[in-house]
C-alpha cells in the first residue's frame, strides 16, 4: 500500500509517495530528510511548538516561545495548554530557557521574542 | 543629518538592506513607525523562517532579532516610533521629513529605499454581505491580537481564503483552547503552501472547503454566524449554502503591496506586482537611487528571498551607473522582477523572481539573452502560491526573455 505526504520539512514541500511493508520506500523528495520524515510521520510524528506565554509586564503582555526540540504531534495540545496556564515574571533574553519540561514531554520552553522595549 | 542611504521600514527588508550598506562601510538610516524594529515577523510566532538562508528553523521573532542585533551591531542608525510625513528631493539629494514623540525631524540622503511592506485585504474588499458586527478580522489582525496582546479574539472560528496566514492562525487559534469550524475558499485552488496545509490542518482535523466562500455575516453587535455556499468559476454561489454559527469570522484573503508613499513620489505601478518596476538591483526604473525592496515591491512567501533582495539593493546603493534599461519580455509568467534589467552592468549573477499563472506537475524555464538561449531549468510541483527563484549569469546587449512551458509527464 503507498501513502502521499507533504514534506513539511522545508519551503520546497515535496510530495512524497510512501510503500510501506517490512521495508518501506519513499519516492518524491529531493533530500534525505524526506525519507526521515516520511517514516516518522508513518509511525511517530513529531512537531515543533511555537507559541507564547503571558508574562507580568505591561508593556510585554505575552513573549514568543518555542520548544527546543520536536515533540511528538499528539502532545502540540497538551504543551499548548500547559504554556496557556504559564506567567513569566524575569525579562529573559532570546534564546534563554523559561521552562524545563514542559506537560512532562522532555522539551524545554525556551524565549524566541524580545522582551526589552 | 545627512546619510548614505536612508530606508523607510524596520522590517526584514529594511534591516536586510541597512546590514548590506553598513557592511560597505555606508551611514544607514532606518525609519520605523512602530516602537520596535522587526516588522511583521514580531508576531510571526511560528516556525520555518530562515532555512534557506542560515539553514536553521528559526521562529519570526528570531529571525528579525538576528537582523535587529547585526544592523544595529554594525552602525546603522534607526528612527523608531517616527512616520514619514513628506519626501523631497533636491539636486540628487532625498530629504525626509519625520514626526514622532521627540518632535519634527529632517534627514537626507542621495539613496532612499522603500522597505513599507505589505496590507492586508480586507472583508470589504472581497464584498462579503451582511450586517457589520464586532468578530471580522483580517488573518493579521487576529495575530496581532492573539501573538502580541495576548488575546484571544473569539471562541469558534470560521477562516475565509487558504492564504499562509490564515492557514497558520487556523493552528494558532486552535492551540489557544478556541475551535476552528473550517477553511473555506473560492477558488480551485488552495492560495497557500502544500506544507501548511499539512501541519496547520490536517494535523488538527480542521477541514478546508475549496470553491466554497462567505456569502453573508450574521449578528448585531457580535458576530453569530456566517453563511457558506459553494461558487462557480466566476465565484457566484450556486446554492445558498448552510449557515455555521461562530463569533469570530478570519479573513485572509491576500495581500497588496503598501503603495502610498511611492505613488505620492509619482511611482507608477505594475499590474502583476502591485508594486513598482524595477531593476536587477532593485532600483525604480522610473527614478535614480530609488530602490523598493521586500513585500512593498512584490509580496514574497519567504523572508529569506526578501533578505537576500533587499540585499542586492544593498549591494548597489551609491554606486552610480550609468543605467540602460531593456525590458525583460516573459511568457507564461504572472509576473517577474525585476521587470528590467540594466545592460551596462558588469556581468554577474541576477536573480528572478516570478509565479507561474497556473499549476503544472513539470515546467522548463527557459533565458534567452539576445536570442540565444542560455539557461534551461526544469521544475517540479509548480504552483502559483510558491514563487520561483531563478538565478542567471546573464549579459544581455539587446534583449533578454525568460519563459516557462509545461512539460508533459
Amino acid at each position: 500500500m503507498s501513502v502521499r505526504l507533504t514534506c513539511i520539512i522545508c519551503p520546497n514541500g515535496c510530495e512524497l509517495t510512501v510503500t510501506e511493508g517490512e521495508n518501506p520506500t519513499v519516492e518524491g523528495n529531493l533530500c534525505p530528510k524526506g525519507v526521515r520524515f516520511a517514516l516518522d510521520e508513518l509511525t511517530a510524528p513529531v512537531r515543533s511548538f511555537t507559541g507564547t506565554v503571558a508574562t507580568a509586564f505591561k508593556d510585554v503582555p505575552v513573549v514568543s516561545v518555542k520548544t527546543d526540540r520536536d515533540i511528538p504531534l499528539q502532545m502540540m495540545i497538551p504543551v499548548a495548554r500547559a504554556a496557556a496556564a504559564l506567567k513569566l515574571d524575569r525579562r529573559l533574553e532570546v534564546g534563554e530557557t523559561a521552562f524545563e519540561n514542559i506537560a512532562g514531554s522532555g522539551a524545554n520552553l525556551i524565549i524566541t521574542g524580545e522582551m526589552k522595549i | 543629518m545627512r546619510y548614505d542611504v536612508i530606508i523607510i521600514g524596520g522590517g526584514p527588508a529594511g534591516l536586510g538592506v541597512a546590514i548590506k550598506a553598513s557592511e560597505r562601510g555606508k551611514r544607514a538610516l532606518i525609519i520605523e513607525r512602530e516602537k520596535r524594529l522587526g516588522g511583521i515577523l514580531k508576531q510571526c510566532v511560528h516556525d520555518g523562517f530562515g532555512l534557506l538562508r542560515f539553514g536553521e528553523k528559526l521562529t519570526g521573532p528570531e529571525y528579525a532579532h538576528r537582523d535587529v542585533v547585526t544592523a544595529l551591531g554594525m552602525g546603522a542608525e534607526a528612527l523608531t516610533g517616527s512616520f514619514v510625513i513628506s519626501i523631497t528631493k533636491k539636486e540628487g539629494e532625498y530629504f525626509v521629513a519625520t514626526t514622532s514623540e521627540r518632535g519634527l525631524r529632517s534627514d537626507s540622503a542621495p539613496a532612499l529605499v522603500f522597505a513599507t511592506g505589505c496590507r492586508e485585504r480586507t472583508a470589504r474588499q472581497v464584498n462579503i454581505h451582511g450586517t457589520r458586527p464586532a468578530g471580522v478580522l483580517t488573518a493579521g489582525s487576529c495575530q496581532h491580537l492573539v501573538n502580541l496582546k495576548g488575546l484571544l479574539p473569539g471562541k469558534k472560528a470560521v477562516i475565509l481564503g487558504s492564504g499562509d496566514i490564515g492557514l497558520i492562525m487556523a493552528r494558532r487559534l486552535t492551540l489557544e483552547g478556541a475551535e476552528v469550524a473550517g477553511v473555506f475558499e473560492a477558488k480551485g485552488e488552495p492560495g497557500g503552501l502544500q506544507r501548511n496545509i499539512r501541519q496547520c490542518l490536517d494535523d488538527y482535523g480542521i477541514p478546508l472547503r475549496m470553491k466554497t466562500t462567505v456569502v453573508e455575516v450574521y449578528g448585531d453587535k457580535r458576530v453569530e454566524a456566517v453563511r457558506v455556499a459553494p461558487v462557480d468559476d466566476d465565484m457566484r454561489p450556486v446554492s445558498a449554502g448552510e449557515i455555521i454559527p461562530c463569533d469570530l469570522l478570519v479573513v485572509s484573503v491576500g495581500l497588496i503591496p503598501e503603495n502610498e508613499l511611492q505613488t505620492s513620489l509619482g511611482l507608477t505601478l505594475e499590474n502583476g506586482t502591485r508594486g513598482v518596476a524595477v531593476d536587477q538591483y532593485m532600483m525604480c526604473v522610473d527614478r535614480e537611487g530609488v530602490y523598493v525592496v521586500g513585500n512593498a515591491l512584490h509580496v514574497h512567501d519567504l523572508v529569506d528571498f526578501v533578505t537576500e533582495g533587499a540585499m542586492t539593493a544593498g549591494s548597489d546603493l551609491g554606486s552610480g551607473r550609468e543605467r540602460q534599461l531593456i525590458k525583460i519580455d516573459t511568457k507564461n509568467l504572472s509576473y517577474i522582477v525585476p521587470q528590467y534589467f540594466d545592460v551596462s552592468a558588469p556581468a554577474q549573477k541576477s536573480v528572478f523572481y516570478m509565479r507561474s499563472p497556473r499549476s503544472m506537475r513539470r515546467g522548463v524555464l527557459k533565458v534567452f539573452a539576445d536570442g540565444v538561449e542560455v539557461l534551461k531549468k526544469r521544475l517540479v510541483n509548480v504552483r502559483p502560491p510558491e514563487m520561483i527563484r531563478l538565478e542567471c549569469a546573464v549579459a544581455p546587449v539587446d534583449s533578454l526573455e525568460i519563459t516557462l512551458e509545461e512539460e508533459s509527464v
